[in-house]
């Protein structure tokens, strides 16, 4: 049987469901490969061994028993530092927020856990959920497997590499301006940025509450898709969670999407592309293409507005909520979250709320346009190499939110606009590192875009691609 | 309503009041002038980014336009 380390989140469930696998082999396998990674990645800042492998001879005494949790029962998970749990302290990747109280548990978490999953640990990230790089000095800067010197991407840092690495089968990250497609792109992975109100964010960190969505990074659309339909759904200690139901049977993934228009990525987007990433983009059109997808130029207004827009209420939010930690613990911050933020204090109340006011109107203006001539836009995410960690360790003041606005171009723009975008891996440069793309769709178009994702994997085999363990001595 | 007109060059002497009048923040020069700069580009993109004129717009229509503009999911 394969090792157990190296299967998906619905490739585990299926082998602990039929008997070939017992959760807490499962378990261990997880812990034996988080074991060897996280010395060259420092993707985990807390693990929970002994919980994990206790809560796995729960689970395969109920399976004995023909007690099932659900569709993720024995699957090990861990996700990003940023959920509340009980008897859990979490840091945000700060060095100030474990040291708070804890709100109530998390649903998005409890969710996964009632369906049976396992959490393994708690992943590294960017501090305050506020980087795009992975670059975290209160734990230790987040490391890519495909190439320890390179970013992981960031928010959700820790996230991409533990899935990546093969140490965990799947991650929850959030994405208020990138975090969990940026990250997915960069270590290889499908990281699905729902559309805001589908997963709940209660317990969760804010980073600017209009903004944020929590959401998978796996290594398949379709384990996206099992774990979208477990944390999905109304929660009323969010109230901006949608009651639309996630379908709850995989088999929609299998649907063919022949016939389905897709719109190509406008030119302009293209333009400063690599010649390495415009081919790999080009290819991945061919093969969605060949699937019998429609595909065709079409007009996409500008997204330097909507960055704009959701720049100007990701500071202001993001000022808001860190004032009182800005003023008595300035020292416990790093210099690129301290800086990004400041300029929140300074953003007229009347521009917020412009943003905030005309955000309904630019949508139905975005979707008008785009989404009757097509039902999924393709988009860029990265449109160079994922860089080096040296490269972007940026401390000057100044330089802070050019590199920011380079790395998050084509992401911020979806979470003003509040809808679904994934990324989508589509093969390795040259120098072995992931390229992917990035595809949109109309509000609560989550299973199209994961059953295209799919399709487009069945067909090619990207994901299939593993790390190898690099010598300690190169990963410095 | 109009929307506001773009905001002219901010002098960094006000971020520094600002900073320290309103949200208890001390602001050397060189960081006031960074700051002066980057806030007047916000404001200048945000600026070019609205609509001549607009007056029956609330941030909770934007849940509602999420729903309006879904359409029917697979596997339902």
């Amino acid at each position: 049987m394969t090792d157990p380390a190296l299967m998906g989140v619905a490739e585990l469930a299926g082998a602990i469901r039929g008997g070939q696998l017992s959760a807490v082999e499962a378990t261990r396998a997880a812990l034996d490969r988080i074991a060897a990674w996280q010395p060259v990645v420092n993707a985990f800042v807390r693990l929970e061994a002994d919980a994990a492998l206790a809560r796995a001879a729960d689970l395969d005494r109920d399976a004995a028993a023909g007690r099932w949790a659900g569709p993720l029962h024995g699957v090990p998970l861990a996700h990003k530092d940023m959920f509340a749990r009980a008897g859990s302290a979490m840091t945000g990747g700060s060095a100030i927020l474990a040291a708070q109280p804890q709100p109530e548990p998390a649903p998005a978490v409890a969710r996964l856990e009632a369906a049976g999953a396992i959490t393994l640990g708690w992943l590294n990230m960017s501090e305050f959920a506020a980087g795009p790089t992975g670059h975290n000095i209160h734990f230790g800067h987040n490391r890519n497997p495909w190439d320890p010197a390179r970013v992981t991407g960031g928010s959700s840092a820790g996230s991409g590499a533990a899935v990546a690495a093969r140490m965990v089968a799947g991650a929850l990250g959030s994405d208020t301006g990138g975090s969990i497609r940026l990250p997915a792109a960069m270590n290889g992975l499908v990281g699905l940025k729902p559309t805001y109100g589908r997963i709940s964010r209660a317990g969760s960190m804010p980073r600017a509450w209009s903004l944020d969505t929590i959401g998978p990074l796996t290594r398949t659309a379709a384990d996206a898709a099992l774990m979208t339909a477990a944390a999905a759904g109304h929660d009323p200690r969010d109230p901006t969670t949608t009651r639309r139901p996630f379908p709850q049977d995989p088999a929609f993934l299998e649907r063919p999407v022949a016939g389905l228009r897709l719109g190509l990525p406008p030119g302009d987007w293209m333009a400063d592309a690599t010649d390495e990433v415009t081919a790999a983009v080009a290819a991945a059109m061919a093969v969605l293409a060949d699937l019998g997808m429609a595909a065709a130029p079409v007009a996409v207004p500008s997204l330097d507005p909507f960055f704009a827009l959701g720049d100007a209420i990701s500071k202001s939010e993001a000022a808001a909520a860190h004032g009182a930690w800005m003023r008595s613990r300035p020292q416990d911050y790093s210099v690129h979250v301290y800086s990004r933020t400041e300029a929140g204090f300074h953003i007229p109340a009347t521009r917020y709320l412009e943003a905030t006011a005309l955000r309904g109107r630019f949508l139905r203006q975005f979707v008008e346009t785009v989404f009757t001539e097509v039902d999924v836009l393709a988009a860029p995410i990265l449109t160079f190499p994922v860089p080096t960690i040296a490269e972007t360790d940026e401390e000057h003041t100044a330089a802070i939110p050019a590199m920011v606005a380079r790395l998050t171009r084509y992401t911020r723009p979806f979470n003003y606009l509040g809808l679904p975008a994934l990324a989508l891996p589509i093969g390795f440069d040259a120098a072995g590192l992931p390229m992917a793309v990035q595809l949109v769709g109309r509000p609560f178009a989550e299973p199209l875009l994961l059953r295209v994702a799919h399709q487009y994997q069945q067909a090619t085999g990207w994901h299939r691609r593993v790390p190898a363990l690099p010598a300690l001595a190169t990963a410095g | 309503m109009p929307s506001d007109a773009p905001s002219p060059p901010i002098d960094p002497a006000l971020i520094q009041q600002q900073g320290r009048q309103l949200h208890g923040f001390a602001l050397g020069d060189a960081r006031a002038t960074e700051l002066a700069i980057e806030v007047a580009r916000i404001q200048e993109r945000m600026a070019a980014a609205m609509p001549d004129f607009w007056f029956f717009d609330e941030p909770v229509q934007f849940l509602a336009e999420l729903d309006a503009l879904a359409c029917a999911e697979d596997g339902q």
